[in-house]
């Protein structure tokens, strides 16, 4: 009987969701209000409630048309004071409200499913103690005027007293006069019963005549006196409702204005829509304007004047337009028809006809071969085009409300489920995406607010008692950013432990125990998006339901998305996802292999990187047969597209034996090398550098080209099942690339985020690294007589600036980088050098100081040289300059950067130091300055407490005077006064210090003073020009 | 739209070469025949399938129908053109090595495919019509693409 490809069924489908979404945010403000009833509210859930009634009692759904039917009983209650919207009676309807959209949602199965449970549930409250202020009580006072309400043909009247017609007015109630005539022989007693009792459901019979009572609803009483029944109707039903509600029994309806008298209601329909004034701008379809056609178009729905506030039309979505294709399989087939504002619309159909314009002037130009014409053509295709494609992809933008909407109650049920109280907040709900994100944002983001609200939030006792308020809070917050839509999801609760993430991946097997070591707070975050990670303790009924935040992650990725985590413990968790506008059109890198080209979503690309080709030798290391290039001081995997795309077979030559890297690593790794060397051509190595959301690697491709907008084309079915690509798109000229897929690239390769971690493990366990003692110094001059040098590890990035941008404020040098100020320093600032000279181009060296970025300026260009020379901080050494060093035969001047900063800003450093609290801090013993700075704001960049000694004595002072306060020694072994083994023998050999763990550290690698530290009781031992090592040893001392 | 045998009407066909034999499809199946032979290659793609190429704005893969039918790997030639078909709503390229005529055939003609043709082209083949000069394959589609 139900036809699933019925039209008006489809129509009725889309304007019932829609309708719930908006009975659910509104019942949830009503519960709000408690008693203080905003009857405004109650009445469009009552009008929402009643479309979805009449589309479904005219495509006999009965279903739900018997749920709605007691919806309304209930919100009538509410609207007449009998029962107060109270938790418990809102529950009843908001579980209506999930059946109706399950019912809707299965419309074909509907009728057949078992609604006991809300109908039970709607009928207890609705059955439920009824509350004291009765209605009739305001019947009592008896105004002084009286309307008079006469028929037109004067055969019949009522008085009603202008008070009542007034309050009537104020509660956007309507008063109709109903007509009966049961001698009419198309009317059954059965009919007219049913009649008069949604009349009385609906609203309340003023008068009637005869009296409610006599009349002649059975067979039997149908000789009764009266010819017919006269009803008196006060409702907020509009007459479009009204119609529905009385559809299959005849009668005469009549709406009783103000100073117009009683109007019939068809004629109203047809003539008239202006009467109502929320429907004054409105555009009715015609088919609802007459009662007769009502069976023809499911009018209920249309007739809410909200729906029809915005002029929205039906038009359907081109299935090749729909982009759903272009994100591999998607198995809801719902959204079949989308809407559109009328005044989108009428822009496009503009548009279109500005390009036919376009195309004769282009064909006449063509003709006539004119140049310029030709020129002038093309420049205002490319706009049309350009706005054409701004239009249609608005079309397709919705906003993100739609998603959100549902999350108040989601977390409400939530918060009354568990006893918790918690606040959501939401921002940024008008913020739009395409049609295809929205649909497919709903299952990750509740799984994330559910966790939130489950896990994330405390219990209010537990939140009291951690000195927090009571209820916790949780924010959900989309904006825009860089073309691309963030969301995050926020919460104020117990955060996630780390190290019991660790824990848990460990015993899972998921990451070995060395690796867990090693790892960043941060990583060890992420360690919950890896596949078959579910922190088993914490499964309950709510968010337990066998889905990870790994299926979060792959649902986010397959719509072009990227999720990183951030949270700390006790003070609350926060998620990010980062979202393209649009599937259908996205920036892109291209790249090429061979003659081939490919596209690489931009979202995916964190950053280029060009290795000469004579630098390739120095920099392409191996770690456990991988190839990785070290990038700031992290190793990156590299994974080479021709690799992948198994397009060097035969064409290179394959070495037998690697053609550089270090010899003992090489033997070693030989049969396991994946890709031979590149050996012929003095190629670079083009590096762009790719984010999974979880991890990154270095993809090699041959050469890195263009960034392009991309119109992204579904691939055909024999391409579905081989991975690696989202998709196709045609290039400027004419040919298809593919669009590669970063997420699966890495899967195919044998890349995961663990394997990243294995490798900096891997490596560090075989000692692969070159020559320990050896530094690499990045050399520059600032365009004065001096050369120098700065440790190449602590350099964040080089960034290429223009001096004219250069401003100076409060007599310092500084430009507006990103949104921030970048503070710059030129080294003649403090050290009596040359001074910097403004020419055009000048570089920043951006360093990390005291928890911003810092550039020192530098003409180029510079120059990295590894060296184990020795500072030699003699003659040279001054304010900001460590000392010397000799590099390729000439003196270079080694800057700490630190110093420089501390000279101009001690302000930056002293915060600092004040800031030593509750946590443990890091007893750093180190007689050289330029070290103690580096290692110092090495370990605080990584959120350490430091305190600062320059030699064994000041460090056994300040460990007996502040034992306490201390977690972890670390110290140079060779300094004056006490050396480090001193510092370390004394230390074990007190029973204070007993567990206490010394990591030494020396500028060089010698396995004599590694086996006497040992001795002396040094816990282990680091090289302290390895910033990485330090800091893996270094966490695996201090508690998170 | 493959009830080739089935009918006594005439049935338009389609003919092409591959390896100067001669194969036919229902010409209803045809959406066009096209000359320019710039495909995209698709790595780790299946072995019969080429590339993916640009017809006017739509990307349609494009399979070696010698591949397809258990021969060795075309060669382009000046003659080489791209059979577009439709299966399932699909637009697929053909490669072929040579177009020819248009064929109309009485579904009486149409013989089922003889019990000795190989397993590969015999499961795509539908029947074989008996003109007056040779004897034409002709293909299902829908086997074909699948």
């Amino acid at each position: 009987m139900i036809d699933k490809n019925d039209e008006n069924l489809q129509i009725f489908i889309d304007e019932s969701l829609e309708h719930i979404a908006d009975i659910e945010s509104e019942l949830l403000a009503i519960e709000e209000r408690g008693a203080n009833i905003d009857d405004a509210i109650v009445n469009k859930v009552y009008r929402a409630a009643h479309s979805i009634k009449g589309g479904a009692g005219f495509l006999g759904l009965i279903n739900i048309m018997a749920i709605t039917h007691e919806m309304e009983t209930i919100l009538g209650k509410f609207r007449n004071r009998e029962i107060v919207p109270e938790p418990a009676t809102i529950d009843p309807l908001l579980m209506a409200a999930d059946m109706l959209r399950n019912l809707i949602n299965n419309v074909e199965a509907g009728n057949s499913y078992d609604i006991s449970e809300p109908m039970n549930a709607l009928l207890s409250v609705k059955d439920g103690p009824p509350k004291d202020t009765e209605p009739e009580s305001r019947d009592a006072a008896v105004p002084p005027d009286i309307a008079e309400i006469q028929f037109p043909d004067g055969t019949g009247g009522f008085q009603l007293p202008f008070e009542k017609l007034r309050s009537y007015r104020n509660a956007d109630k309507r008063i109709y006069l109903i007509l009966f005539d049961p001698a009419d022989p198309q009317i059954t007693p059965d009919e007219l019963k049913n009649a008069v009792d949604s009349l009385e459901q609906c609203g309340y019979m003023e008068a009637s005549s005869p009296d409610r009572d006599r009349f002649p609803l059975h067979p039997d009483q149908q000789t009764a006196a009266e010819p017919r029944i006269t009803i008196l109707y006060a409702t907020i039903l509009t007459p479009e409702d009204l119609n529905i509600l009385l559809k299959p029994t005849p009668c005469k309806i009549y709406e009783y204005l103000e100073g117009e008298g009683l109007v019939p209601i068809s004629e109203l329909f047809e003539t008239a829509p202006v009467e109502n004034p929320d429907e004054d701008r409105t555009v009715f379809p015609k088919t609802t304007a007459a009662p007769e056609d009502i069976p023809e178009t499911p009018a209920p729905a249309e007739t809410n004047p909200q729906a029809l506030h915005d002029r929205v039309p039906e038009i359907s979505a081109e299935p090749s337009v729909d982009s759903k294709e272009t994100v591999k399989e998607r198995k809801s087939d719902s959204g079949k028809s989308l809407r559109v504002n009328i005044g989108l619309l009428d822009s496009l159909m503009q548009l279109a006809g500005e390009l036919v314009l376009s195309r004769n002037q282009l064909i006449r130009a063509i003709s006539r071969s004119e140049r310029r014409l030709l020129e002038v053509c093309g420049q205002r295709i490319d706009h049309i085009t350009s706005d054409l494609q701004d239009a249609v992809m608005r079309t397709r933008m919705q906003p993100i409300w739609n998603v959100f909407g549902k999350f108040p109650r989601v977390v409400r049920d939530i918060a009354q489920d568990l006893n918790k109280k918690i606040e959501l907040t939401i921002e940024g709900k008008e913020v739009e995406l395409d049609k295809s994100i929205i649909e497919n944002l709903n299952d990750p983001l509740t799984h994330i607010i559910r966790n939130a609200a489950d896990h994330g939030i405390e219990s209010p006792e537990t939140r009291r008692m951690a000195g927090k308020d009571p209820t916790g809070r949780i924010m959900l917050h989309a904006y825009h950013e860089a073309g691309q839509v963030n969301i995050e999801i926020s919460d104020n609760g117990k955060g996630m432990d780390g190290g019991r993430i660790a824990e848990i991946a460990v015993q899972k097997r998921l990451i070995t125990e060395e690796q867990a070591q090693g790892m960043s707070l941060r990583e060890k975050l992420e360690l919950i998006f890896l596949p078959g990670f579910s922190t088993s303790r914490s499964i309950t009924e709510l968010s337990g339901r066998g889905v990870g935040m790994d299926v979060v992650k792959t649902n986010l990725e397959r719509i072009g998305g990227v999720v990183d985590v951030d949270s700390v413990q006790g003070q609350g968790t926060a998620i990010r996802i980062k979202l393209p506008l649009t599937l259908a059109i996205i920036p892109s890198l291209l790249v090429a292999d061979g003659d081939e080209r490919y596209a690489v979503p931009q979202a995916n690309v964190m950053e280029l990187v060009r290795i000469p080709y004579s630098k390739i030798k120095n920099k392409l290391e191996y770690a456990g047969g991988a190839e990785v290039i070290r990038l700031r001081g992290r190793l990156l995997p590299l994974m080479r597209l021709s690799h992948f795309l198994g397009s060097n077979d035969g064409r290179k030559n394959t070495p037998q034996t690697p053609y550089f890297g270090n010899g003992e690593n090489a033997k070693d790794t030989e049969a396991m090398l994946p890709v031979p060397i590149d050996a012929a051509g003095a190629k670079p190595l083009n590096i762009a550098v790719v984010t999974t959301g979880v991890f990154k690697y270095g993809l090699v491709v041959d050469q890195l080209l263009d960034t392009e907008e991309i119109v992204v084309k579904p691939l055909g079915r024999h391409l579905k099942e081989c991975k690696g690509y989202t998709g196709a798109t045609i290039l400027g000229d004419g040919r298809v690339a593919l669009i590669l897929d970063i997420s699966e690239l890495a899967g195919l390769s044998g890349l995961s985020s663990v394997q990243d971690e294995h490798l900096e493990i891997e490596q560090w366990k075989n000692g692969v690294r070159k020559a320990e003692g050896a530094q690499t110094w990045l050399l520059f001059s600032n365009g004065g007589k001096e050369q120098f040098a700065v440790d190449l590890q602590i350099v964040e990035r080089i960034q290429k600036i223009h001096c004219r941008d250069i401003e100076y404020t409060g007599g310092r040098r500084c430009m507006a980088f990103r949104n921030t100020t970048l503070i710059l320093f030129d080294i003649a600032d403090v050290a009596d050098v040359d001074a910097f000279k403004e020419e055009s181009d000048a570089l920043a060296l951006i360093f990390y100081i005291a928890g911003m970025d810092v550039g020192i300026l530098a003409a180029p260009p510079v120059d990295s040289v590894e060296t184990d020379s020795r500072i030699d901080s003699g003659g040279f050494k001054q304010p900001g300059v460590a000392g010397s060093i000799i590099i390729n035969g000439k003196t270079v001047l080694v800057v700490d950067v630190f110093d420089l900063a501390e000279t101009i800003h001690p302000e930056w450093f002293s915060e600092q130091k004040a800031a030593v609290g509750l946590q443990k801090n890091i007893l750093l013993a180190e007689d050289t300055k330029l070290f103690r700075n580096q290692m110092k704001c090495a370990m605080e960049n990584e959120g350490y407490r430091v305190i600062e000694t320059g030699d064994g004595a000041e460090a056994w002072e300040c460990l007996t005077s502040r034992h306490d306060e201390i977690a972890l020694v670390v110290t140079d072994l060779e300094m004056p006064n006490m050396d480090g083994f001193e510092l370390a023998r004394r230390i074990r050999d007190d029973a204070r210090f007993g567990s206490l763990p010394v990591i030494a550290v020396s500028s060089l690698e010698g396995g004599e003073d590694i086996q006497r530290g040992k001795e002396c009781g040094v816990t282990e031992h680091q090289v302290k020009l390895n910033r990485e090592k330090l800091i893996q040893s270094v966490r695996r001392y201090m508690p998170c | 739209m493959n009830e080739t045998k089935t009918n006594s009407e005439l049935i338009e066909i389609c003919t092409f070469y591959l390896r100067n034999q001669i194969y036919g499809v229902n010409i209803q199946n045809v959406r066009e025949i096209n000359k320019n032979q710039v495909y995209t290659k698709t790595p780790r793609a299946p072995e019969f399938v080429l590339g993916v190429m640009n017809l006017r704005g739509r990307i349609v893969t494009v399979i070696d129908l010698a591949v397809k039918l258990g021969l060795s790997p075309s060669r382009t030639t000046s003659e080489t053109r791209i059979l577009i078909v439709d299966s399932h709503n699909e637009y697929v390229g053909l490669l072929i090595d040579r177009i020819g005529d248009v064929v109309s055939a009485p579904g009486a003609d149409i013989d089922p495919p003889p019990a000795n043709l190989d397993d590969v082209a015999g499961a795509m083949t539908v029947g074989v019509y008996k003109s007056p000069g040779l004897l034409i394959n002709i293909l299902d589609i829908d086997r074909v693409v699948e």
